[in-house]
């Protein structure tokens, strides 16, 4: 396969992880803009482990799990007492005091005759653990979507089942379900902690694809970005995000020519969409539809 | 059964509820009367806890649930029905019921994985008793935001009894309900009641509630102005004072 | 499997890492910069014979970004090599040498872009 193609659809599995983290959160009705401060997180974690302390991959990836998880609690906590805009400020405010905090991180180590871990603003960099195991591309390719179809069809299921209808039930109408017996905010918070945990297996993925990550990787854009592909594909399935991944990172890639004038029609289009599909391409009704075949 | 205490909720100026003491007896069916704005709907919304109130308790089977949250009162047995209807539109008729299974028994019954990751299969079927009951059964599979406004409040009663309570607030059930439908309803009540049920039925429709209600207690102002069998209430002076609007 | 693979296989470490220098010249063309590339092992000493290819990305965006890579090509100067590069707009990119010899490995340097051309920032 060509190298650029694997590295398109390698960016299209890494985005649809932290797309899917900020999709989880639209469906219990809460409006995220900090998912990449937990993708920075995966990142740094799963760097950590794997380039400074020797761990394999998967341990790598399974630490940054954890630290994402534990971050996306502890966050949620005291933000989902907050509602609407002041919780998507809160989000927010959340990930640029942990950019912030990462441009000032230093934590170096020598690793083979070499300073390895985080440097502040220089960013993190020899996360070499893919290329010193000799992992090619398409074998990396493979990992990455082999990861995005297991935590899709985890989803699938969730949503077949009682707790995702219960996080539907939350996303549009918390009060009303917590008179039907829910723990709303409960339910909330392991959502949080869910979307936390997702979000830095994506970034833990992505450093070790780039081998390198610094502070500015996780600005408020990537977050926009992650949010605006779950309004864009739609809320109504966990396709939805990766769909609005795919249309933003394939379809301009695919026409070279517009490709410039990217940042233009992609808010465009967002605009567009949110008046015409308030809950995006793929929304509740049309999945509903398709998988009835009932009008 | 069900008691409320020195009850009161303020909002800002307005007492909509002041000081009010309530009693549902096991098995009985209250009925709770009163002008426009006398405190109805408060009083069930502070007993199921959509708001904290300014002052006083509420207690079930002798134990005090003022410091429980919402979820927690349907869990321990507090079910009610909405005046303005509230129901997951987006959510076909039976997942509206499965939503609030939420009783201790379909935990116990279930268990932690079957109930919130299991299939549907067997949630469905536990729905289509209460759907029965409420005249829906062919209608499970529909959206709830797709039945009249007869059946929506239908699916609103049936809910609450998915709930499995033993007590439950009816918040003025016949509200632009047809006289059939009355009819039906009040048979309905009078089944419920005859399962043992509790109910606190809060109607504006005098022939209903006079027709079914053990008790009656009316209020005005957020306060008790009286109590008593349905013949005792409709002697009462303070009563027609208040509802011809002369007191 | 996979899983079991990627545990199982073991680290070749100890390996001497390479180091680049860049600088990028703007072409005729908008956006085209010539990149002149200087690869030198942790000694200092130039490497030659070294095939790798130059990508960049947009450390604002990552992964939204996706530059085809170009091949590189040596030239006659000891640890030098040309590439021709196509960006899609100016501002500060990663640029990533992805080496297929003297062995897989990849180096990332930063350089901010402008109408002149690209120069290693901070
Ligand atoms: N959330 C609220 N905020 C402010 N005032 C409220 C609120 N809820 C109720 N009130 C006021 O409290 C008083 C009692 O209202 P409540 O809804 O309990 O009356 P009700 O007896 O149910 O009347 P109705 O028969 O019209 O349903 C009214 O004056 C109402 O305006
Ligand atoms: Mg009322």
């Amino acid at each position: 396969m060509d190298e650029f193609l694997i590295g398109v659809l390698s960016n299209i599995g890494l985005m649809s992880l932290l797309a899917l983290s900020a999709w989880l959160l639209l469906v219990v009705g809460e409006i995220s803009f900090g998912q990449q401060a937990f993708f920075a997180l995966g990142a740094y974690a799963a760097g950590i482990a794997t380039a400074l302390y020797g761990w394999p991959l998967p341990l790598g990836l399974f630490a940054g799990v954890v630290v994402g998880a534990l971050a996306g609690f502890a966050v949620a906590i005291p933000t989902m007492r907050l509602t609407g805009l002041a919780f998507a400020i809160a989000t927010l405010a959340f990930a640029e005091l942990m950019r912030l905090l990462l441009q000032l991180w230093v934590f170096q180590r020598e690793v083979d005759g070499e300073r390895l871990g985080p440097n502040a603003v220089e960013g993190f960099r020899g996360v070499r653990w893919v290329y010193d195991h000799d992992l090619s591309a398409l074998g990396y390719l493979g990992v990455i979507w082999g990861i995005v179809v297991v935590v899709l069809a985890a989803l699938f299921l969730c949503e077949r089942s009682r707790i995702g209808l219960a996080c539907r039930a939350v996303g549009a109408d918390a009060e009303l379900a917590e008179a039907q017996g829910l723990p709303a905010a409960r339910l909330k918070i392991l959502v949080a902690t869910v979307a936390g945990g997702l979000a830095a297996l994506g970034g833990g993925l992505y450093v070790h694809l780039a081998t390198y990550v610094e502070p500015q990787h996780f600005s408020i854009m990537l977050g926009v970005h992650a949010l605006a592909y779950g309004l864009i594909g739609g809320l109504g399935t966990a396709l939805g995000p990766i769909l609005g991944v795919v249309l933003d990172i394939g379809l301009l890639e695919a026409l070279q020519e517009i490709a410039r004038y990217r940042m233009i029609v992609f808010g465009g289009a967002v605009a567009v969409l949110l008046i015409l599909r308030p809950r995006g391409l793929l929304d509740e009704a049309l999945v509903r539809r398709l998988t009835r075949g009932k009008p | 059964m069900l008691e409320v205490k020195d009850l009161a909720k303020h909002f800002g100026g307005v007492k909509a509820v002041d000081g009010l003491d309530l009693h549902v007896r096991q098995g009985e069916i209250l009925g709770l009367i009163g002008p426009n704005g006398s405190g109805k709907s408060t009083t069930v919304n502070l007993v199921c806890g959509v708001y904290p109130a300014t002052a006083g308790t509420v207690w079930l089977e002798g134990q005090e649930i003022t410091p429980l949250p919402m979820h927690r009162r349907l869990t321990a047995g507090i079910a009610r029905t909405f005046q303005n209807i509230r129901l997951f539109g987006q959510l076909t008729v039976w997942q509206n019921l499965w939503m609030a299974q939420n009783a201790p028994d379909h935990v116990r019954e279930q268990g932690f994985f079957a109930r919130w990751f299991g299939g549907q299969a067997r949630a469905r079927a536990s729905a289509m008793d209460y759907l029965d009951f409420a005249g829906l059964a062919e209608k499970a599979d529909e959206l709830a935001s797709a039945l009249s406004f007869g059946e929506q409040r239908r699916l609103e009663m049936a809910r609450a009894l998915a709930a499995k309570p033993r007590v439950l607030l009816l918040d003025e059930p016949a509200a632009g309900m047809s006289a059939a439908e009355i009819e039906t309803l009040d048979e309905r009540i009078r089944r419920l009641r005859k399962g043992g049920l509790t109910i606190l039925l809060i109607e504006h429709h005098m022939e209903l509630v006079m027709g079914i209600a053990d008790r009656i207690v009316v209020l005005n102002f957020g306060r008790r102005i009286a109590e008593g069998t349905p013949a005792e209430v409709q002697a009462d002076r303070a009563v027609r004072e208040a509802y011809l609007g002369t007191s | 499997m996979i899983w079991l693979w990627l545990m199982l296989s073991s680290a070749a470490l100890g390996q001497t890492r390479l180091d680049a220098a860049i600088e990028c010249a703007a072409t005729a063309r908008l956006m085209v910069y010539d990149c002149a590339i200087a690869l030198a092992d942790r000694q200092g000493r130039p490497v030659d014979g070294a095939k790798f290819k130059l990508g960049a990305d947009m450390p604002s965006m990552p992964m939204a970004h996706n530059v085809r890579p170009v091949e590189a090509d040596s030239t006659d100067a000891p640890g030098r090599y040309r590439a021709r590069l196509e960006l899609e707009m100016e501002g500060e990119w990663a640029l990533r040498l992805e080496f297929s010899a003297p062995r897989r490995d990849v180096v990332v340097k930063r350089l901010i872009f402008d109408d002149k051309g690209g120069r290693e920032g901070r």
